[in-house]
């Protein structure tokens, strides 16, 4: 609720100040530390995937030939819940962005487990840890139409008063899109509704974030797949903050430019574990 | 001649000598008190001998005293007053010296009277502005209307930002500067977030600003202190005003019977109606932001200003003023309803004992609010900030000689809301947690002491000592350490002490007198402020709300020194040169943006306690040559901080440093008819925090930034331009055209960066680049000023 507040009081604000002038300025380069990106998770149920890119100077241009360079092909990522461990295999799977994930077949995620990501590259090696929250179920889930050709999903969850809980908000439609996007305001936090019976809605996310927003309804069309996840507060204030950023950057009312708080030590980005229930909703 | 009778003759002739000798080193003593032909006292009234040079003047309740030599003449002068020259054989106090008023005319060249170059001199007082808005009111306007507070931006130490809510002096915080208008004090001084003051130009006489923290007599800020008056000595009945084209302005003022004065003022702006016409033409294309949205603002002043007896004055002085920003996107079913406003009512007694002894008792109600409302569909969210003070003071004033002494204390009560918010999502009612509001009170008492050791050495001591209570009832969350979850909450009940400071704060002044031009003064000083000011957005905006010190926040101390140079020259030039040394302990910052704050229980929670410190040296030369007038002030200056959890605990520079800071300002009399002023400011660029690296996660970019404020902004600078014509009288109505150009050259000062991206990931193409947001182009304006 607060992130449809912020959501919009952002796309107000920001309107405000684009109508100023905007003079033209000539860029600067900044010299920084290359550093591995991660973008990594595992799943009950699921292994791991994991995508390895490093950073770039900010100002500029980038084309194919630059992108090619970001991404990092030649490293040995592993995966170890502390008695098991897995060696990644790369494979090309143009479903993501970049199209070169690492991918595991015989370690599946179990609730309730740890699992330790080592990544080693030419340039440095990076170590993350997450673990596997029990999923939570939600009470009810429907479509509701808000046009005729349109709707958003509605969502009932009661909340356990005892556990600190942390959601995060996903779906995909089945047949269109071929991987699982944040919702258009993703993160939960139960500290707003610890105990209750909450109930909340589902707008569709942006699928990234160059491109403008297109379309915050779900089509009455398409069948919509939910995926509903819990995480630990580490992975929870990575993507808060990772879409505040996403959301505010730009916003001189909202923005405090501080970088996302990356739990893989030594590197930047995120190794996360989910805890995922899913859902399939069919419009009528 | 015969010997004998030569030295008779000799020795009368010594004898002679000696009483000449003794009558010249005998001086004679003179004091009183100097007042209007209505009976108001009369302060910075020039006390000249027959040369011209200064002896003496008159302080702020018209008070003199001084010592001459029998017969001696001297003359009484003020600006706007017929000279009255006296001479006198003896001593006498309890003079009663009356001044008339010469005709005012509106078309005289009126700068830097000889009230502000003596004042300089003789005051122990260390970086003070005083500005007189006569003097100023043919200066540059961004609006069409002369805002005191604009004038003093171009004032050295004044930092100068196009939009922003307060005062920044000498590195401080907008929050750390205490604004007092008729003894009632003002929370939030601006309309529109800095656009325009609430300063009615026709309204407040006299503005001043002190930079080397407050004097005893006031608190609980750190930084310095905008003291704003109204007219005390209002001339005749008379209607005066501004039309401009976004605003307007009138003043009444009038007598109410022959010992009552009063005035009353409005001011409105009509922006919406003056600019969203035009505003078609300039962005056709574009998604009309300007045809949904509406802003406006209106303020009143009312005071009456009554002589009870011949040794009483009362004063009561009222202000309203209000802001209201509306949107309104059907499309998107959104609606947003911004109101603030301020509240303010003084009232102050001065009672004349007599020439010696003076007591003065004031009291303030003051209330600052923040209502902030948006809907979308079945969602509403609403914010409340408010913060309501009561005041009362009395204080004691003693002239006796070389001393001067004033005693007295002050009780304060204040309410504070920091941020009170309740959204709905259709039944649901969010929970933001225990919404917390203070109840404070503080008792002061202080003591100053002013003893003029030679005519040469000056010094002043003062203290003042606080005692500051929290009391509930309040809630304070107690978590345990290892999990931060909640595990208890106290509850403290009505009036009892939930936390408790005795603080002390002191000034000590020291003036050495070079000679009759020049001086050398020293200021040490130390004061606490109970609440400040967190900023939430990167800039200044009425969002920003008041915290109250209290278990997690303390209260801050701000310490500091200052030593100035002083010079007169007799063709009207003044020159000072000023070095300060300021530090804080703690300074606060809020943890990340206003939005994210919810996770946490309550807003203190979400503060940051570090350190701050300014230095700088200052130098300032004003002065008047035939039809020229103006000054140049430059300020050299560093502002720093230092927390543990930002920038890893590495200094950064504070968002409002600026190394250089330059201003020119210019008036001129062109003719009887025209008069042309012009200010030219430069600034360096601001510190903001700028990314430097760009990553991929989940298939968008994302920016990692530099160290926090680590990089510069291009410098700022701006040269505005005025020509008033004066308009022939019409039926005793004076009137005047103004034309302004603010921004002459129209250049765009970055305001806010931020970066375009473009281009589609998935072809492998993306351009970020950079883009700066200006506020103010070439802005120009008419008014038409009148006083009748």
């Amino acid at each position: 609720m607060r992130t449809y507040l912020k959501y919009w009081t952002i796309a107000i604000i920001a309107g405000l100040i684009l109508w100023g002038c905007e003079p033209a300025y000539d860029s600067k380069m900044f010299t920084i530390d290359k550093k591995i990106v991660v973008d990594g998770w595992i799943e009950n149920g699921r292994s791991a995937i994991v995508m390895l890119t490093y950073n770039t100077p900010y100002f500029g241009n980038l084309d194919s030939a630059s992108f090619r360079q970001l991404v990092a092909t030649r490293a040995k990522v592993s995966v170890t819940d502390g008695v098991n461990t897995e060696i990644l295999t790369l494979t090309k799977d143009t479903n993501y962005f970049p199209p070169y994930v690492y991918k595991g077949y015989s370690l599946i995620g179990e609730v309730g487990k740890t699992y330790a990501l080592i990544v080693e590259d030419e340039l440095d090696t990076v170590i993350a840890v997450t673990s596997i929250l029990p999923p939570v179920q939600l009470d009810s889930i429907w479509f509701e139409s808000t046009s005729d050709s349109s709707g958003i999903i509605k969502c009932i969850l009661d909340d356990n008063p005892t556990e600190k809980n942390y959601y995060r908000i996903f779906t995909r439609i089945q047949g269109k899109e071929h991987r699982f996007y944040p919702a258009l305001v993703a993160n939960l936090n139960d500290r707003f509704f610890n105990g209750q019976r909450f109930t909340f809605y589902i707008n569709k996310g942006r699928t990234n974030n160059i491109l403008p927003i297109e379309n915050i309804y779900f089509p009455k069309k398409d069948t919509i797949i939910v995926r509903f996840t819990t995480m630990d507060e580490l992975a929870f204030e990575y993507w808060r903050t990772y879409d505040e950023e996403l959301l505010n950057a730009g916003n001189p009312f909202a923005a405090n430019h501080l970088s996302i708080p990356s739990n893989i030590q030594n590197g930047l980005g995120i190794w996360c574990g989910y805890g995922a229930s899913y859902y399939r909703v069919i419009p009528r | 001649m015969k010997k004998g009778s030569m030295k008779t003759v000799l020795q009368f002739f010594i004898l002679l000598c000696m009483i000449q000798a003794a009558s010249f080193g005998q001086t004679i003593k003179l004091s009183g008190v100097i007042w209007d032909e209505e009976g108001q006292p009369l302060e910075g009234v020039v006390i000249a001998d027959s040369l011209g040079h200064v002896l003496s003047q008159s302080t702020q309740n018209g008070i003199f005293s001084l010592e001459i030599q029998p017969n001696q003449q001297i003359c009484f002068r003020k600006p706007g007053y017929i000279d009255t020259c006296l001479a006198y054989s003896d001593s006498k106090d309890q003079n009663r010296i009356v001044l008339r008023l010469k005709s005012t005319q509106m078309n005289a060249v009126i700068v830097s009277g000889q009230g502000m170059r003596i004042k300089s001199l003789e005051s122990t007082k260390v970086g003070v502005t005083e500005i007189r808005v006569d003097s100023i009111r043919q200066l540059p306007t961004l609006t069409g209307e002369v805002d005191p507070l604009k004038i003093l931006q171009l004032t050295p130490g004044v930092g100068k930002f196009d939009l922003s809510s307060g005062l920044l002096v000498r590195g401080s915080t907008i929050d750390q500067n205490l604004v007092i208008f008729d003894e009632g004090m003002i929370y939030n001084p601006t309309h529109l977030a800095g656009f325009i003051s609430m300063f009615n130009p026709y309204v407040v006489e006299k503005i001043t600003l002190i930079k080397t923290g407050l004097p005893v007599d006031y608190g609980g800020r750190t930084s310095s202190m905008l003291l704003a008056e109204s007219g005390k000595n209002p001339s005749s009945n008379r209607i005066e005003g501004n039309v401009g084209l976004l605003l307007s302005n009138v003043a009444v003022h009038r007598s109410l019977g022959n010992r009552c004065w009063s005035t009353v003022a409005f001011r409105r702006s009509y922006i919406d109606y003056t600019l969203k016409p035009f505003s078609k033409q300039f962005f056709p294309n574009s998604r009309s932001f300007f045809q949904s949205s509406s802003y406006n603002f209106y303020d009143g002043n009312f005071i009456v200003n009554y002589r009870l007896t011949q040794q009483d004055n009362i004063i009561l002085s009222t202000y309203l003023g209000s802001d209201n920003f509306t949107l309104n996107r059907t499309a998107f079913e959104l609606k947003y309803d911004m109101e603030w406003n301020n509240k303010m009512a003084s009232m102050q007694w001065t009672h004349y004992f007599n020439a010696r002894h003076i007591s003065k008792t004031s009291a303030y109600f003051t209330k600052s609010n923040l209502r902030l409302f948006i809907g979308q569909s079945n969602f509403n969210y609403r914010l409340i900030s408010t913060n309501e003070d009561y005041s009362i003071k009395h204080e004691h004033r003693f002239y006796i000689n070389r001393f001067k002494i004033k005693i007295g204390g002050q009780y304060l009560q204040q309410w504070v809301i920091p941020n009170r918010s309740a959204a709905v999502l259709n039944e649901l009612q969010a929970n933001f947690g225990t919404p917390n509001e203070y109840h404070l009170s503080t008792l002061s008492g202080y003591a100053e002491s002013e003893i003029a050791f030679s005519n040469r050495f000056l010094v002043s001591v003062g203290i003042r000592e606080n005692v500051y209570t929290h009391l509930g009832p309040y809630s304070q969350f107690v978590r345990s350490a290892d999990t931060r979850v909640i595990t208890d909450t106290l509850y403290y009940p009505y009036g009892s002490v939930v936390k408790k400071f005795n603080t002390l704060d002191l000034q000590l002044l020291l003036r050495y007198k070079i000679d009759s031009l020049s001086a050398l003064k020293l200021n040490v000083g130390r004061n606490n402020q109970f609440v400040q000011q967190v900023n939430v957005t990167t800039v200044a905006l009425p969002t920003d709300f008041w915290l109250p010190a209290s278990h997690q926040v303390p209260p801050l101390v701000a310490q500091q020194m200052s030593i100035g140079y002083y010079r007169n020259w007799y063709s009207n030039i003044n020159l000072s040169v000023e070095m300060y040394y300021k530090w804080f302990n703690p300074v606060i910052e809020f943890d990340k943006g206003l939005l994210q704050s919810l996770s946490k229980a309550t807003m203190e929670e979400n503060i940051l306690l570090g350190k701050g410190r300014s230095y700088g040296i200052e130098l300032y030369v004003e002065g008047s040559l035939e039809r020229w007038a103006g000054w140049i002030s430059y300020t050299l200056s560093r502002s720093e901080r230092v927390f543990a959890e930002i920038n890893q605990g590495r200094p950064f520079p504070s968002k409002y440093d600026r190394l250089h800071d330059l201003t020119v300002v210019l008036m001129r009399s062109i003719n009887f008819h025209w008069k042309g002023s012009l200010t030219f400011t430069y600034a360096s660029g601001q510190a903001t925090t700028l990314p430097v690296g760009r990553y991929l996660v989940g298939g968008n970019i994302v920016n990692q930034y530099t160290a926090y404020n680590g990089f510069r902004m291009p410098p700022y600078h701006r040269l505005d331009i005025a020509f008033s014509r004066i308009l022939k009288s019409y039926r005793g109505m004076n009137h005047e055209l103004v034309f302004s150009i603010y921004n002459v050259y129209s250049r765009l000062n970055p305001y806010f960066m931020y970066y375009k991206v473009s281009g589609d990931l998935k072809r492998y193409k993306l351009t970020v680049t950079p883009q700066y947001v200006a506020l103010f182009p070439m802005m120009p304006s008419i008014s038409y000023r009148f006083s009748y």
